[in-house]
């Protein structure tokens, strides 16, 4: 069994939620992307979500195209999340989020290869559909790092049963249409597109886009999924901290979201 | 298991009574396989050099090296091949046959174990860089080298590719061989070779399956097509004219009063001053028909923005336009013509402000609210089915070109030449063309400030394979995959992608595809005004700026039919700043 499928594992024993918050990486710079690192790292966090910048982010929201573009202008290069993750000894697994252009770009198994030699243990392609992915997948198979596909909650379920089948991950269910972004609630028909995934996979399956409260969390914990991805709502904690040095807003928001795990 | 002097007899029995050497021979002067020459020569002649040798070593030395060139077990296989070849239609795929054919036959016939030898030695002479095949067969052009044992490990195949084909891959896929008929690209999941495909996030699937359904259903409706039909010809204005433009092709004559005869198709005449009218009211159809009840669209000139707007106004459907900043600005005319249309144009100031983050921006909407909205991309790129139902939609032009040409002159034209950002106008010219290897394709791309600087727009010259707006295309980006900011004058053509079609037609040599500076293109823009009294689109002047290169390379009269996208209303104020900046011999600008 996986890393990642102990992780989720264990959670669910303790009658407890996966917290899986996301940061982008370079955003505002490389040092408060290391220091957020190390603090999620103590944080009690699961996982770690480390995105890469990307021009043309499509399923990003304002909150997260700014940061991408934040990180841009200030030079930030592909190399530099490789540095960063070389560089840094964490605890809990890293999963990065990156879209399909980069990977492309660098070479499907160059990119693959190279996470599976930093030790990341899960991607994330936004873009990616399945059916573009019989490459990818092969790939990520050999060098056993997870390719966590997407659901939303308007897909169909014979899409689903498809994907599911498919995917070798966890499956990153969104939580509306749209974009990234926070929301204020969510609506009853994640938890109908929880069972229907549950009736194509026994794959643990993670709710984002839009978690900023820890009502939030409680909701989709009595939901029955088995982690949260919080990704908007960090950024925007993570850039009002850079005045003070130590992320201390940062903290605070991870304590409080802890709590309702 | 044969023993080694039984295979060279064989092997000679093969030559003499099959009589293979005639197909041999038949195959060089057809040059289609080829591949099959070079090794069946050596093996031929190496065989029956040594074969009556006496002493088993020499002979186990001649056999390993026709193991590496022609195994013995092959060549009865070999012959059969070929004869399959001249019953088989030049377009099919070759390589795929004959491998189909080799290892279904399995053939085992004794032999030593030498394939891992002669695997090795195959490695080693043809390599990298194929010198081998270079040094032995300099009439053909070497794509791509394969070896493969056969189960029994008594056949070494190995096989030359001189024929482009695109995207073998390492599978054996039917799908990606035989398409060469261009009613059958793109496949289901809206590939043209390699290029296209849905790469979209998930939410937008079901949009893109109903799409793909719906867009399916109308292409046998008649009543869909008699509606749209109408439209065209009473709201539209359609037919457009196909134009003899005699004062420009006299430019190009030569002195014994032969030259090109320039045609303009001319779209610029069609209701809202271009071609993009065809497909946004096409789509308006299919959106009702869909049960949508808002419509988005991205717009770089303003003319599909328009044009949407347009149609909208005439169903009475709500629509939001997004149009990069940048663009607003130096198209403020249209603009104020969407508003007036009743449409609500929506400011994009993300990255450079223009196209390609309008485009961004409308698909994020179209993730958020999908159920009520279609999308009408303006082009033909984005996610399948869009770049084939832009295409069908805008293909009118080369059908009423088809139609018209035999009118006027009595057979297709010989060269077809359009400007190309997205590339909607092009394919719409092209499409109904692509079949016919008679008809010349030429598109024009934007080189802005020159290809050496970073201030360009020609995608298919410059640009890489890469992933952009839903589809596997040429994108222009930077070393790690980030897309770059482009640039050119028009803003029709301001775009770091290209239809993945055209990067298909450009990759397989149907088409050709150039660039044309910003300067060169405002001398395209005053030519046509001067000459025929047109003003054309910006865009459209990137197209004529090419015919001062083209036609001088031409020999005889051939017809050349260049699409006029578009009209140049839109565009004076931006030449006039243009030629303020940098000055003119032409054209008094002092008073203005």
């Amino acid at each position: 069994m996986s890393l990642i499928d102990k992780i989720f594992q264990e959670t669910k024993s303790n009658n407890k939620i996966a917290l899986m918050p996301f940061i982008m990486a370079g955003d505002p710079n490389i040092e408060t992307t290391v220091k957020a690192l190390n603090i999620l790292d103590k944080s009690g966090s699961h996982m770690i979500e480390l995105g890469i910048p990307y021009s043309d982010p499509l399923a990003d929201g304002p909150i997260m195209q700014a940061s991408a573009q934040r990180a841009l202008n200030r030079g930030f290069r592909i190399n530099h999340v490789f540095s960063i993750l070389e560089n840094i000894k964490l605890s809990i697994p890293i999963i990065i989020f990156c879209y399909f252009n980069l990977i492309l770009h660098y070479g499907i198994n160059n990119f693959i290869y190279k996470l599976y030699q930093l030790n990341v243990k899960g991607i994330i392609i936004p873009d990616l559909p399945i059916e573009e992915a019989d490459e990818i997948l092969m790939i990520c198979q050999q060098y056993k790092i997870n390719l966590n596909m997407l659901v939303s909650p308007v897909s169909t379920e014979s899409r689903i049963s498809s994907i599911v089948k498919k995917a070798n991950g966890f499956i990153y269910l969104v939580s509306s249409t749209g974009v990234t972004g926070i929301r204020d609630n969510f609506s009853d028909v994640i938890k109908d597109k929880i069972e229907t995934i549950r009736k194509y996979s026994t794959k643990p399956i993670v709710i984002g886009f839009g978690v900023s409260k820890p009502s939030h969390i409680k909701q989709i914990k009595a939901w029955g999924a088995d982690g949260i991805i919080i990704g908007s709502a960090c950024i925007q904690e993570i850039s009002k901290s850079t005045q003070s040095d130590e992320l201390n807003d940062f903290k605070n928001f991870l304590n409080k979201m802890i709590e309702s795990i | 298991m044969l023993s080694l002097k039984m295979e060279c007899l064989l092997f000679l029995f093969e030559c003499v009574v099959c009589k293979r050497i005639l197909p041999l021979l038949s195959c060089m002067k057809n040059e289609t396989p080829l591949f099959l020459t070079a090794p069946y020569l050596m093996g031929i002649i190496g065989l029956c050099s040594f074969s009556f040798c006496v002493g088993s070593e020499k002979i186990q030395k001649v056999q390993t090296f026709s193991q590496i060139i022609v195994p013995p077990n092959f060549v009865c296989v070999v012959s059969l091949v070929n004869e399959y070849h001249f019953y088989n239609s030049i377009k099919s795929n070759q390589f795929f046959s004959i491998m189909t054919i080799l290892l279904m036959m399995g053939f085992i016939c004794g032999g030593q174990g030498g394939c891992e030898k002669s695997l090795q030695f195959r490695n080693s002479f043809l390599g990298k860089d194929n010198s081998f095949l270079e040094r032995n067969n300099k009439l053909v052009k070497v794509y791509k080298t394969a070896a493969f044992k056969s189960p029994k490990k008594s056949l070494t195949v190995f096989a030359v590719q001189t024929k482009p084909v695109d995207n073998l891959g390492d599978t054996f896929s039917q799908k990606n061989s035989n398409q060469v008929k261009v009613t059958q690209v793109p496949d289901v999941h809206g590939h043209f070779g390699r290029y296209g495909g849905q790469f979209v996030p998930e939410t937008l699937f079901f949009c893109l399956e109903n799409l793909a359904k719906c867009f399916g259903e109308t292409r046998n409706d008649p009543m869909f097509h008699k509606e749209l039909d109408l439209l065209l010809k009473d709201f539209v204005g359609r037919p457009s004219p196909l134009y003899f433009a005699e004062h420009l092709s006299s430019r190009y004559a030569r002195k014994d009063g032969s030259g090109p005869r320039i045609y303009l198709k001319r779209e610029d005449l069609n209701h809202t001053g271009a071609h993009k009218i065809n497909n946004s009211l096409a789509q308006c159809l299919l959106a009702r028909k869909l049960g949508k009840t808002r419509v988005i669209a991205e717009t770089g000139a303003g003319q599909h923005g328009v044009a949407t707007a347009t149609v909208c106004a005439r169903f009475g459907l709500k629509c939001v336009v997004y149009m990069g900043a940048k663009d607003m600005k130096r198209q403020s005319l249209n603009v104020f013509r969407m508003r007036l249309l009743g449409a609500e144009v929506r400011e994009v100031t993300a990255g450079t402000g223009t196209l390609t983050n309008a485009l961004s921006e409308a698909i994020r909407d179209w993730v958020t609210y999908p159920e009520e909205t279609h999308y009408i991309v303006g082009s033909v790129s984005g996610p399948h089915p869009y770049p084939l139902i832009v295409r069908e939609f805008q293909s009118i032009i080369g059908k009423e070109t088809k139609q018209q040409a035999k009118e006027k002159w009595g057979t297709s034209p010989d060269i077809l030449i359009a400007c190309v950002g997205g590339g909607s106008n092009a394919m719409g010219l092209f499409h109904d063309f692509v079949e016919d290897p008679n008809v010349r394709l030429i598109g024009v791309e934007a080189a802005g400030e020159g290809l050496g600087s970073q201030k360009h727009a020609a995608t298919l010259t410059c640009g890489q394979l890469g992933v952009l707006h839903g589809a596997m295309s040429y994108v222009i980006q930077d070393e790690d995959g980030q897309i770059k900011e482009v640039h050119s004058i028009s803003a029709g053509l301001d775009y770091p992608g290209v239809g993945p079609e055209h990067a298909y037609l450009k990759d397989t040599g149907r088409a050709e595809y150039f660039a044309v500076t910003d300067r060169e293109a405002i001398q395209g823009f005053k030519l046509l005004s001067r000459m025929e009294g047109i003003i054309p689109a910006l865009e459209t002047a990137h197209a004529v700026a090419y015919l001062d290169k083209l036609c001088p390379t031409l020999s005889g009269s051939p017809n050349i039919v260049l699409c006029c996208s578009g009209r140049g209303d839109k565009d004076v104020h931006t030449v006039m700043d243009y030629l303020k900046e940098n000055g003119d011999s032409d054209i008094h600008l002092d008073d203005l």
